[in-house]
């Protein structure tokens, strides 16, 4: 297995997932599978004289003019939220204050 | 044992842009409703694409070189991830690897303070905790922020006032943030930790224990709504750790937020989280590559800073170091000043310029500016801009006092009527019936009346004693309601009483 459990929990973790252990196993299987699927595909590629990037674009240095423009509407804006009150977004607290 | 202090700060900045970082919802949202200055890029919605602010690239770029700090030739944004509600995108467009300016140091009364980088990143949305919810506003989400992280080379709490704020008035003199802590414009945190004297050093922008030590643990301090907080907070700190070690007990390792209220820091709940930012470079945002003379023109846009200023009028005008701070405070101070120094000079010889500034001068300015006009402005209320007074006006009244028009007490009723109206000294002086008295037939008519109505004084005078003399002055300056030119009045009673 190319991952370890801590490492599926770390990662349900940061997505504040909360897994059973059987789904703990579970994802660890797949995720180790689709890792290891790939990593041995990307083996086959030369890349000894190829710099790291994240961008495919080719372009550097872009910018807007500081120019303000109309936001959307308050209402807009909360159309999808699922609780809302006074133009406010409401989630639960994760501070427990 | 003896303890050294350490402190490392980290200065968020908000900059003054008219429009958002990566869109362009207006920034001007103080005070206006919930998520109104919000849209789909600043709301993390799918398929928007974020563009960066040409002028808070500027901005912090400016806010780098006036630092002494390094310009990358490459820079770029990264997304740093974690899940907080104050995040609509689950991550946070930040700067990790290559920020815009690397390096760097402040002086802060003559110790030179570190700066580890200074970064720009987006500002996170508002919550407001009620009753286990949390409301949020996202017209905050998305101001242009800068992080400042100074290196662990702050050594006590009122240093680290000192240092919040040089560079509130660095950025201030820049003009690109009104860097006021009330509104949290500037945000102070506070990373601090106490070890004991000889057993660490900093190496490679961190504390490091030496040789068969362990460090104690730091201590993050939030929540810091001011600079007189900022001292107290880590006053409070210093203390709580001392006493802790003290008693053979450990810190630990926490976030802290300072009770105003209370005075005192208590640990604070943390945001459960695992400390995995994971960091990657922003896919929607191209590379920054800096021409070399696109930089050097930013460099050239940036004004005289507060060191430099001091330093100037120190050399220039023989002005005392301590003096030269304190008129350096603000920009606009300063620059009112200088404008009523040069002002000055030129009422006697037209043209003067910087390098024939008579020293007198500037100091009898200085004493102008930083008693009259500075207390009346705090009495008031009132800020520089708002101000009536000119510096030419203030020029003005003191020319009328060298040229013996007005004496030097009377010239403060002037000035408090120039503050107040922004009327000219001259006006004032002719339409209230100001003028000193030079005219020494009248003043012998007071002085000979003070004589008669003074035995005593007079008597003393005769017999030696000095503020007899005084005294006898101060009564012709009150019948003359302080218009008399008090040298002539000297001089007319040495006359009188031989």
């Amino acid at each position: 297995m190319i991952l370890s459990k801590a490492e599926v929990e770390h990662v349900a973790k940061l997505a504040q997932l909360k897994l059973k252990d059987e789904e703990v196993e579970r994802y660890l299987k797949q995720l180790s599978e689709i890792i290891d699927y790939n990593m041995s595909l990307l083996g086959q590629v030369k890349t000894d004289d190829v710099d790291p990037t994240a961008q495919v674009t080719g372009l550097e240095t872009v910018v807007r003019e500081d120019e303000p423009r109309p936001s959307l509407s308050q209402e807009e804006v909360l159309k999808n939220a699922s609780q809302k009150e006074n133009g406010y977004f409401i989630t639960k607290a994760v501070l427990g204050e | 044992m003896k303890y050294d202090v350490i402190i490392g700060l980290e200065v968020h900045v908000q900059l003054k842009t008219r429009s958002k970082m990566f869109c362009s919802c207006s920034a001007g949202f103080w005070n206006e409703p919930p998520n109104t200055h919000v849209c789909p890029v600043c709301l993390g919605l799918p398929g928007a694409l974020p563009v960066a602010n040409q002028e808070a690239v500027k901005s912090a770029l400016k806010v780098g070189f006036a630092l002494n700090g390094q310009t990358l030739r490459q820079s770029k944004f990264d997304r740093k991830h974690y899940f907080y509600p104050d995040l609509p995108k689950g991550y946070q467009i930040s700067q990790y690897d290559l920020p815009f300016s690397v390096g760097g140091w402040v002086e802060v009364d003559g110790a030179r303070i570190g700066i580890t980088r200074a970064h720009l990143e987006e500002d996170t949305g508002k919550l407001i905790h009620v009753n286990g919810q949390s409301l949020i506003d996202f017209n905050r989400g998305g101001i242009p922020l800068m992080e400042i992280v100074s290196q662990p080379d702050i050594r006590s709490p009122e240093e680290s006032r000192l240092y919040g704020q040089k560079i509130q008035q660095i950025v201030r003199y820049l003009g690109v943030s009104d860097a006021d802590m009330e509104k949290g414009s500037l945000r102070i945190d506070a990373n601090i930790s106490l070890q004991p004297q000889g057993k660490w050093k900093v190496k490679k922008d961190r504390v490091v224990a030496l040789k068969g030590y362990t460090l104690n643990p730091k201590v993050e301090v939030k929540n810091m709504n001011s600079f007189r907080s900022v001292e107290r907070a880590l006053t409070y700190e210093v203390e709580r750790q001392l006493q802790t070690l003290s008693a053979g007990g450990k810190i630990d390792q926490e976030t802290r937020g300072w009770l105003e209220n209370k005075g005192v820091t208590v640990k604070q709940r943390t945001k459960e989280l695992a400390p995995d930012y994971r960091y990657f470079p922003e896919p929607d945002l191209p590379p920054f590559v800096f021409d070399p003379k696109d930089l050097k023109k930013i460099r050239e846009e940036i004004p005289e800073l507060p060191d430099e200023k001091i330093n100037r009028f120190v050399r220039e005008y023989a002005l005392e170091a301590k003096k030269a701070q304190i008129i350096t405070s603000s920009k606009e101070l300063a620059d009112w000043y200088e404008e009523a120094v040069v002002a000055y000079a030129q009422t006697e010889k037209p043209g003067a310029d910087y390098e024939h500034i008579d020293s007198k001068k500037a100091e009898i300015v200085y004493n102008w500016v930083s008693g009259e006009l500075l207390r009346r402005l705090n009495e008031n209320q009132t800020s520089f801009s708002a101000s009536l007074i000119t510096p030419a006006q203030l020029a003005q009244l003191l020319y009328l006092i060298d040229k013996n028009e007005v004496s030097s007490s009377t010239a403060k009723e002037v000035f408090a009527e120039m503050f107040r109206t922004g009327q000219d000294p001259q006006k004032i002086v002719s339409e209230k019936g100001l003028k000193q008295v030079s005219d020494v037939e009248r003043l012998r008519e007071t002085v000979r009346e003070v004589i008669n109505l003074n035995p005593k004084p007079v008597a003393d005078v005769a017999s030696g004693k000095a503020e007899a003399k005084g005294f006898l002055i101060g009564q012709v300056m009150k019948l003359t309601q302080g218009r008399a030119n008090p040298g002539l009045v000297s001089k007319i009673l040495d006359e009188e009483l031989k």
